[in-house]
């Protein structure tokens, strides 16, 4: 299979990856603010079990994105422009975007594994401002990405 | 669905999270640094969509399995130290890319005297040549694997010390009450 081949299925898994993670903190951070005030035990519980499955899904996808983003790069060659060109410079902020996120997700990672563990001081309220965190920093990046596909 | 929310045990998901995102940090210097530098899509282009994606895959795995040891190894239930964490990283990620690089050579090295055409010294120069590489390259990749193993747990300790600051740890359990707390889930302390 050439290049040429693997050029819309690259695409396909970009995108899908995006919309899974955009989407999923959203959902996930919606579910986690109408539930933090006075929230029952089986509220609270539906919360960090969307938030757990959604923690799998989110660092499958960011892996697929990288790495199908990295295919996009390629496919551009020789003919990728310079970083000190427009193109180039919004590409760079897309790159500090995706560093943020990735960290920021470490972040959001460790907290709800430390909180599922019962090892740190429970509370969602903390929780829902992390997925709303990861939801900006996921808009941020497509929308550079639509900036660099779109002009 | 209120036993199940924990179905593996989430040192899993932390390992997948943590060995996903050094892959993830490793190819993001790499692009970052080649493009910068330039060049980078003509060594994209090279290298091919398909082979790019193997690497990548090989690289997610390796990484992670090696985070996986390193996490594994470290005591459970206690708070670790720093010391212990730069320790265990960079122990680990060392051993690991060593064991890599030769078990590559010992892989070449059993192959290698059938791959060369030509009598027994040739064929035992092949195999001496690939284990002088197999050493060589097993030594450079311990130094290397140990440097980046350090580098990422220090990146990890500050991504771990700015999620004790959002949600602290909870006071450590007493010794007569070890055994509930043992029990004690985030769902319980909640609803608490």
């Amino acid at each position: 299979m050439d290049t040429l081949d693997l050029h819309l299925p690259i695409r396909a898994v970009h995108v899908v990856a995006a919309t899974l993670i955009l989407g999923g903190a959203a959902i996930v951070w919606l579910l986690a603010v109408r539930t933090s005030a006075e929230a029952s035990r089986a509220q609270a519980e539906a919360v960090l079990f969307a938030a757990e499955r959604y923690e799998w899904v989110f660092w499958a996808s960011a892996a697929a994105i990288v790495a199908t983003g990295v295919g996009n790069l390629g496919a551009f060659g020789e003919g990728l422009p310079a970083p000190d060109s427009e193109w180039g410079g919004t590409l760079l902020v897309k790159l500090g975007a995706v560093l943020v996120l990735l960290a920021g997700s470490v972040v959001r990672t460790l907290t709800l594994v430390r909180l599922l563990e019962g090892r740190a001081v429970p509370g969602l309220a903390a929780m829902h401002h992390l997925y709303a965190a990861t939801a900006a920093g996921a808009l941020l990046v497509v929308v550079a990405a639509e900036v660099l596909a779109h002009g | 669905m209120a036993n199940g929310t924990a179905s593996r045990p989430p040192t899993w998901l932390g390992a997948f999270a943590l060995g996903t995102f050094h892959a993830l940090l490793l190819v993001w210097l790499f692009v970052f640094i080649g493009f910068r530098g330039g060049g980078l899509g003509g060594a994209l282009s090279d290298i091919g969509t398909a082979a790019g994606l193997a690497v990548f895959a090989l690289i997610w795995a390796v990484v992670g399995v090696i985070t996986y040891a390193a996490i594994v190894r470290l005591p459970r239930g206690t708070s670790s130290g720093f010391v212990d964490f730069v320790r265990e990283g960079m122990w680990t990620a060392g051993v690991g890319g060593a064991l890599l690089v030769v078990t590559v050579a010992a892989v070449g090295a059993l192959v290698s005297p059938f791959l060369v055409d030509g009598g027994f010294d040739e064929r035992a120069q092949a195999l001496g040549v690939t284990l002088f590489f197999g050493l060589v390259g097993g030594t450079v990749a311990f130094l290397v694997g140990a440097l980046l193993g350090g580098a990422l747990t220090l990146i990890d300790t500050a991504l771990l010390a700015v999620s004790r600051w959002i949600a602290p740890d909870l006071p450590a359990p007493s010794v007569e009450g070890d055994a509930a707390s043992e029990d004690l889930s985030a769902r319980e302390a909640i609803d608490a």
